[in-house]
């Protein structure tokens, strides 16, 4: 191989991992959006399909196991997570993404979902000592109204996507990534002001 | 010889990306943030290519940068990596894969026939 080709090989590959580096950073982290959630009033559990159908019941459940696959129940009955868009259960809506569901946290023209994901792990200190590890992902979602697809977000510049046809939503998230990192950090309800502002925008 | 090849880098490769990650980090514009950068890392990419093969890149690696520059996009379209794919993105880097080709084309007709120039 002509060491012009090697070079250009080895160019490639750095150039593409700075390209995925730079796409899976995470900007959000699991306080970057307030989750907590002011349930409903109206306090019907349901099972939301994709056709739009709902069902109505008392109590909802999950079943899983090795051969069968994954099952949402209300009251007695069973329907494959796949068929379902969400679940509401105690006045809370939650949004199926893939084989799971994530809780709403803001409705609207823009609907966000939240979603924790906790690992236990062990790590073992200097002196030999091995302790059990508990970590906790938070991971947040977008869906454009309330028929689209639910997505995975993560970084400021999604963010901007998705708000920059409301100026005034436009003009909280126009600061750099740095800036408004602090003003998270200092209000935990920085980023749910600013989709409520999108939301709100006519 | 090897002190042009050193500043050519810093200057077409080093610097685009340095300045790339300012502006990611610091910029406050909208458009700005979002797709120079990019256009940034593109312009870095097919220089690296033209320097490696002193400045005259073979068909190939021309097609090459192309489709390696629109493969993330594409994987997030597919959904195989996260992130939102964006067409102005993919606009945005064959704007700067093309300045990078034409820059490279100059650098090389003044190389090639200097008394011309």
């Amino acid at each position: 191989m002509k060491k012009q080709n090697l070079l250009s090989l080895i160019a490639c590959t750095f150039f593409i991992y700075l390209a995925f580096a730079c796409t899976v950073h995470k900007k959000l982290w699991c306080d970057s959006m307030d989750a907590n959630v002011k349930a409903d009033e109206e306090t019907e559990n349901f099972i939301l399909f994709n056709d739009g159908n709902k069902i109505a019941g008392e109590k909802i459940a999950f079943k899983s196991g090795t051969l069968t696959k994954d099952v949402i129940m209300i009251d007695k009955d069973k329907y494959p997570i796949a068929e379902t868009r969400g679940f509401k259960s105690n006045g809370i809506f939650f949004g199926r993404y893939k084989n799971t569901y994530a809780k709403r946290i803001i409705k609207g023209k823009i609907n966000i979902y939240y979603r924790e994901i906790i690992k236990h792990g062990t790590s073992t200190n200097a002196s030999g000592q091995t302790r059990s590890t508990i970590n906790v992902d938070c991971l947040f979602y977008y869906q454009v109204g309330d028929t689209g697809i639910i997505e995975e977000f993560y970084k400021y510049k999604t963010i901007r996507q998705l708000i920059q046809s409301c100026p005034a939503a436009a003009a909280m998230m126009d600061k750099p990534d740095k800036e408004i990192r602090k003003m998270v950090k200092a209000n935990a309800k920085f980023l749910n002001s600013v989709f409520e502002t999108y939301n709100a925008c006519k | 010889m090897i002190f042009r090849k050193i500043s050519d880098v810093a200057l077409n490769v080093l610097l685009p990306l340095v300045i790339g990650y300012v502006i990611y980090n610091v910029s406050t514009g909208q458009y700005v943030i979002n797709y120079l950068p990019d256009g940034l890392w593109a312009y870095a990419f097919v220089s690296a290519l033209s320097i490696i093969w002193n400045r005259q890149l073979p068909f190939f690696w021309i097609v090459a940068v192309f489709v390696l520059a629109t493969l993330v996009e594409f994987l997030q379209w597919l959904k195989l990596i996260p992130g939102t794919p964006d067409l102005l993105d993919i606009v945005v880097y064959f704007l700067f894969i093309t300045v990078g080709l034409l820059i490279n084309y100059y650098s090389n007709t003044v190389k090639l026939h200097p008394k011309n120039n």
